[in-house]
């Protein structure tokens, strides 16, 4: 079973992250800050990660680049609501491997982290 | 309120929990904005908390309220990135945005009935952003058309004849794609992933400014397979269709500037058209200036590394004769040699321009300023054919305007004046270009008064730049040249035209800049002529090598009129300090490139200079002690870095076939710090400086000399 990390500030966006994946059959483990998102792929060794952009303490991008430090293979879908395309294509050219619009469709979450695991 | 269909009872309830918590630090956080002002992490912080509401607003399907979010969020972004400051207007519509995001939540937890209308704070706050939020509506600029230039056709015969296969998939996204930016960058990524991208419309450059249409096209090469390509372009999301269009290195697959900019967006063209026009080819490729900057660096590069190998096979054929293997290996280094000759001259003609392109610009200017000035004018440019590096042309084209500016305004009389002294009333100016010992000279002659140089030297001694005693003493030439003096106005007044405060020392000194240089003809009554001289590029300059203590020097050829021995000429010393040498009547100060450039430890003494090379910038001649001559050759210009400051008497370096480097001496410069006008010069106007061959006999005759 594949084991995805859910990173979202908002508490609402992680429950609908992990309920739909549950439902698909993935492990979830959740962290809601940039720093705990770092910390928790260090310690769970995901098989992928959610990351949303925009969160306190440390960014998503920052948290991108930390976690693509300890594993330069980590596959990272950034997750983000519509705004700025230039933060997408900066995550894109930090080593993100996808990317998933808020409000999300649960199919196109579902087919972006098939596509992480894969 | 209609949400969406998969929220349950329990999302709704932490998603309002969250948005209380979210709103409680929006009002205390826009309070404490309005209260303290403004900083980063406020701001920052605020700008999160908005932005999380919106999302999550978004995603249980509230569209009302997450278009109040994003109306704040932009306004938000717009002070966080300090497009915006902070003010009351800002602050009230901010807290009006919280009242009504609040007023929904308490709506959805069945707290209070009314939904609230939100028009009105959506307006309140776009007024206070100011611009309105379309970016994500607006279509953006259209990417240019794919661009293959000589690069990208030598790649792909490089890859054909490496057996490799070259694909040009055009990728067209949905038209519900929301995010081509993102979705051309992820093409684009994928592309270079799994081969070599060498060209693509969007560019990577546009895809950063987000001018991106909904086709990508590209060229690219790989080991993959269509099949394969196709493929993983197709995973992308929002990728509607990848076609394949033939990639053909026969014509050059290039596209037509004119026909592209009327078809306009890619969006348009069609896979069909794209292939049309890739059959169809051109004879023209458009290039990129600076890509021919580095190539002809790199082949600069080149023409070192031959000259290099040329000499360590003759050291090799010297001390292993008759060995088969070195043989073959000068033959292959005669090849090298001659391919890279080839090469090289390729490359200088790409950067030429024929020097019409800069003088067709100048025929309505003399129109006008002969029109305003009431002077009957015929303009005629001769050899606009003949073809000059295009940073040359960059570099002469204020210049020139001053110099025709200056006939109009100075040289030509007025159409009384003129029938006066039995001239046609139309003036005749001719701007003409012609080749001379292997520089190209331009020529700005008109048939107007010519230089008056008692009124010269009044104007120089009025401005105090010279002393009466002095002026009194030039000759004519001399007196002629007086209008280089820097701080002077050669206008009786100042007019419109010419007195812009750029005098022709400004011109001499730009056209020196590039190793060139500008002489004067003039006949009172009959006219005047200036005529410069330029170098053909400016990659290489043909240059004089001396050495000077431990190190080697390039002096360009254009200001060397001769090189004499010390010795053979009379060297006096006034003032204790100033030596000066009398070749043939003329008293030329010798300046000792030692005092200059101290040539570190064991460097020969200053006294030792045995040569002296004569050099030339505009009227000041001054003769440079060196120790030994080598004889001319070309040599290529690498400019020194800015880390290496001005270095004084110093414009570049350049490096030798064995590895030595050259500085190159700046000239001009030199001259003009230390140089004095030749006591006699009846030569001056026939010595110009231009490289000729008497000089390279002369040159050489001196290194017979020292042998």
């Amino acid at each position: 079973m594949a084991k995805i990390l859910v990173v979202d500030d908002a508490a609402f966006m992680r429950m609908k992250a992990t309920r739909l994946l549950t439902e698909n059959g993935y492990e979830v483990v959740e962290a809601s800050t940039g720093a705990e998102a770092v910390a928790r792929f260090k310690s769970e060794r995901p098989d992928a990660v959610l990351l949303d952009i925009t969160m306190p303490d440390m960014d998503g991008i920052t948290a991108l680049k930390e976690i693509r430090a300890i594993d330069p293979n980590a596959r990272v879908a950034m997750v983000t609501a519509m705004g700025q395309q230039s933060v997408v294509v900066a995550a894109l050219k930090a080593g993100a491997s996808d990317f998933v619009v808020k409000p999300f469709a649960a199919d196109r979450v579902l087919n972006a982290v098939e596509k992480l695991v894969a | 309120m209609e949400l969406a269909a998969d929220i349950t009872s329990e999302d709704l309830k932490v998603f309002l929990e969250e948005a209380e918590e979210q709103l409680q630090l929006l009002d205390d956080d826009i309070l404490r904005l309005e209260r303290d002002g403004a900083s980063d992490e406020l701001l920052q912080e605020i700008f999160r908390a908005a932005h999380t509401l919106k999302g999550s607003a978004a995603t249980i399907g509230h569209r009302n309220m997450a278009a109040v979010g994003h109306a704040s969020e932009t306004l938000l972004d717009r002070l966080r990135n300090g497009d915006l400051a902070v003010n009351t207007e800002i602050v009230t519509a901010l807290l009006h945005s919280l009242d009504i995001l609040r007023a929904f939540k308490e709506e959805l937890a069945g707290e209070a009935d009314e939904e609230p209308d939100i028009e009105a704070v959506v307006a309140e706050l776009e007024a206070a952003t100011g611009a309105p939020d379309d970016a994500d509506t607006d279509e953006p600029a259209d990417p240019a058309p794919l661009s293959i230039d000589h690069g990208v056709v030598a790649a792909i015969l490089e890859a054909e004849a490496a057996g490799d296969a070259v694909y040009r998939p055009i990728v067209t996204l949905l038209e519900s794609c929301e995010w081509r930016t993102v979705r051309a960058f992820q093409v684009v990524s994928e592309l270079s992933t799994i081969g070599t991208l060498l060209a693509c419309s969007p560019t990577s450059a546009e895809i950063e400014a987000d001018i991106v249409g909904r086709t990508i096209d590209a060229i690219v090469i790989t080991k993959v397979g269509q099949e394969a390509l196709e493929e993983t372009l197709r995973a992308i999301e929002d990728v509607g269709s990848v076609e394949f269009v033939e990639v053909s290195s026969g014509p050059s697959p290039a596209e037509d500037a004119e026909t592209d900019e009327a078809s306009g967006a890619p969006d348009q063209s069609s896979a069909e058209e794209t292939s049309h026009r890739a059959q169809r080819g051109s004879q023209t490729v458009r290039i990129d200036v600076e890509r021919l900057d580095n190539l002809a660096n790199m082949i600069g590069e080149l023409v070192i590394d031959r000259t290099r190998i040329g000499q360590i096979g003759r050291v090799l054929a010297s001390r292993y004769k008759d060995d088969e293997l070195i043989e073959s290996l000068s033959e292959t280094t005669g090849h090298l040699s001659k391919v890279v000759s080839e090469l090289q001259e390729d490359i200088m003609q790409a950067r030429m321009l024929p020097v019409g392109t800069v003088f067709r610009r100048f025929t309505r200017m003399v129109r006008d300023l002969a029109l305003s000035l009431g002077k009957q004018v015929e303009f005629i440019t001769d050899g606009e054919d003949t073809e000059i590096d295009r940073t040359v042309i960059e570099r002469i084209y204020d210049p020139l305007v001053h110099l025709l500016r200056n006939a109009i305004d100075h040289g030509i009389e007025s159409a009384e004046e003129r029938r006066a002294n039995g001239k046609p009333e139309t003036a005749t100016l001719r701007l003409s270009a012609y080749h001379e010992h292997g520089y190209i000279a331009i020529s700005v002659k008109d048939d107007g008064g010519g230089i008056d140089t008692e009124k010269l030297k009044q104007s120089v001694v009025a401005n105090g730049l010279e002393t009466q005693e002095s002026v009194s003493r030039m000759s004519r030439s001399e007196a002629v040249n007086l209008i280089f003096t820097p701080g002077l106005s050669t206008a009786d007044e100042t007019t419109e035209v010419s007195g812009r405060g750029v005098g022709m020392d400004i011109v001499r000194s730009n056209i020196e800049a590039i190793n060139g240089s500008i002489t004067v003809d003039t006949a009172i009554g009959v006219g005047t002529e200036l005529i410069l001289r330029l170098p053909l590029t400016l990659a290489t300059v043909n240059s004089l090598l001396v050495k000077v203590g431990k190190h080697d020097y390039a002096l360009p050829l254009v200001y060397v009129t001769e090189t004499i021995k010390i010795s053979q000429h009379t060297l006096t010393t006034v003032s204790g300090r100033t030596e000066l040498l009398t070749i043939r009547d003329q008293v030329i100060p010798l300046i000792r490139l030692h005092d200059i450039w101290p040539g570190g430890s064991g460097a020969g003494r200053a006294e030792d200079a045995v040569f002296a090379v004569i050099v030339n910038s505009g009227d000041k001649r001054v003769a440079l002690g060196v120790d030994s001559l080598t004889e001319p050759q070309e040599v290529v210009v690498k400019s020194l870095g800015g880390f290496m400051g001005e270095v004084k008497g110093i414009s570049g370096a350049s490096i030798m076939a064995d590895g030595r480097v050259v500085l190159i001496a700046d000239v001009a410069s030199l001259v003009n710090t230390a140089g004095r006008r030749p006591q006699r010069d009846a030569q001056l106007q026939s010595e110009a400086p231009g490289g000729s061959s008497d000089l390279t006999s002369a040159v050489a005759g001196n290194l017979e000399d020292a042998a």
